[in-house]
């Protein structure tokens, strides 16, 4: 009795342990890991140069947030290399500086996963020397940076492949590119956790919310004007129409058959904020990340 | 030995975001989340729930005002950007302003800090204009230019609220009732 339940019990976990490797090793696109590559290099770089005037305000003690409070603020945990040394406006220049560096020659090719590595460091150390002025963005972007150290990045379009002799190039395969499942998975839990937040407000509930979203003079306000919110039909639409497809994501983009339509459904609604809200990169790099469930993966 | 350690670090980075990431509102997985946050934030990975304007979205338009007064008595106001006349493209490239001073109000550090920066920043790198004073016999003297560097400032926010009655719904755009609220953040003097 107790023999035959352990050998069920073993044969579950060898089953187990197959769907895992299957999941993780086996059915991936290997060749999405570049164009990661080449859109993550590009929205870092934006990111800095948009930051650059500003160095030595939002980093450095001559500015907004003493190197001290920041710490004070974000408890002993979050480590920055800008609380090493002296708050100076050059060390911050210097810092962004590299960041430019490391996400230039990442978008060239250029032993991208080196440079990946560092632009996390980099990442970290920006946001936790300032938590006042990061926001949501800057999470997916220092998630995405430490996953994507681990995929083949100069497999294509890099210079790195062009230098590489035939004999020591590798084409990757699928078991290569096992963090595109952990890029997924990211994607799956803020979608997930957006809807469970949402599904509790009210306004979620009564269908008013993006109506009052409207109204915020500072974040919205692009090419789709706040009046369009006066009609009554269109805030229902455009609220519920939110709340739905962000609680389907989770289900659609894991089912083969309706994959397409989810990441489709999803790209209408990030297109659809970034044309009426101010909210820098956050739907690009959304959108960045939903780019890892477009590849040839199996079910 | 490396497929092992591959599939150990899926499995913890999959427990980990999933755990970190349930709304804070359930508050069957605060002990969980508490064990889990902090060593994911020694590792950069911390995220937390993502609630993207819920459980409802909060209205946070509104301005800072600083009240300078500069070493020869003499009053100045400094005011943040005004989103609402900003254009696209300020909104965008002074994104991180916008997080900036949206938070500072509700975190009285950052509000020392950014106070003191104030303090040695104005006039040359924060532009302020010189405000109404008034004279020992109550008659009104125009502003004068301030002179740096500033004696004190005390920090308020100018909070736009809309105001809805019980039971109505949203208003139409040009039917909107504003209040603002004033309310006090800081107070700092310049260190001798």
């Amino acid at each position: 009795m107790i023999g035959s339940l352990l050998g069920s019990m073993i044969g579950l976990a060898r089953d187990s342990l197959r769907r895992w490797d299957h999941f993780l090793f086996e059915s991936c696109d290997p060749l999405l890991a570049p164009v990661l590559r080449i859109g993550f290099a590009l929205l870092i770089v934006i990111q800095t140069l948009c930051v650059w005037p500003d160095a030595a305000y939002w980093y450095s003690d001559s500015g907004v947030l003493k190197s001290q409070t920041a710490e004070q603020i974000l408890g002993p945990q979050a480590w920055s290399l800008l609380h090493c040394s002296d708050s100076e406006p050059w060390i911050a220049q210097l810092g962004l500086l590299c960041l430019m560096i490391h996400s230039g020659l990442m978008l060239l090719g250029c032993y991208s996963r080196f440079q990946v590595a560092a632009i996390f460091v980099w990442l970290v150390s920006f946001q936790n020397r300032n938590p006042l002025i990061t926001d949501g963005e800057d999470t997916v972007f220092r998630i995405l940076a430490f996953l994507l150290i681990w995929l083949p990045l100069d497999a294509k379009w890099s210079v790195t492949s062009l230098w590489d002799s035939k004999k020591t190039h590798r084409t990757p395969s699928a078991k290569d590119a096992w963090a595109l499942r952990l890029i997924q998975i990211q994607m799956t839990v803020i979608y997930a956790s957006t809807a469970l937040c949402k599904i509790e407000g009210e306004t979620w509930q009564n269908g008013s919310a993006v109506g009052y979203v409207s109204r915020m003079t500072d974040n919205f306000g692009r090419w789709i004007s706040p009046e369009w919110f006066d009609w009554p039909w269109i805030t229902l639409l455009a609220t519920w129409g939110t709340l739905a497809i962000e609680a389907f994501l989770p289900f659609g983009l894991w089912i083969p058959k309706i994959r397409w339509l989810a990441i489709g459904l999803a790209a209408l609604m990030h297109l659809g904020i970034e044309a009426s809200m101010n909210l820098f990169l956050f739907q690009w790099v959304m959108l960045l990340g939903l780019g890892s469930f477009a590849g040839r993966s199996k079910a | 030995m490396k497929k092992n350690a591959i599939r150990i670090l899926a499995l913890l980075f999959c427990l980990g975001v999933a755990i970190d990431a349930i709304p804070e509102s359930y508050a069957w997985a605060s002990k969980w989340k508490a064990w889990v946050h902090p060593g994911l934030r020694i590792l950069g990975l911390s995220q937390g729930d993502w609630p993207l304007f819920a459980p409802n979205p909060v209205l946070n338009n509104g301005v800072l005002i600083g009240e300078v007064t500069d070493q020869s008595g003499n009053p100045g106001t400094w005011t943040s950007i005004d989103w609402q006349t900003a254009s696209v493209w300020t909104k965008f490239h002074r994104f991180r302003h916008m997080n900036y001073l949206q938070r500072l109000p509700y975190n009285h550090l950052a509000a020392n800090d950014f106070a003191d920066y104030l303090l040695a920043s104005i006039p040359e790198r924060e532009p302020a204009v010189g405000s109404v004073a008034w004279g020992p016999e109550n008659q009104m003297l125009d502003p004068k230019p301030l002179v740096p560097p500033m004696r004190d400032i005390k920090l308020y926010h100018y909070r736009n609220t809309m105001a809805i009655e019980e039971g109505q719904g949203l208003p139409a755009l040009d039917q909107t009732q504003w209040s603002t609220q004033i309310r006090f953040i800081v107070r700092r003097e310049a260190n001798p």
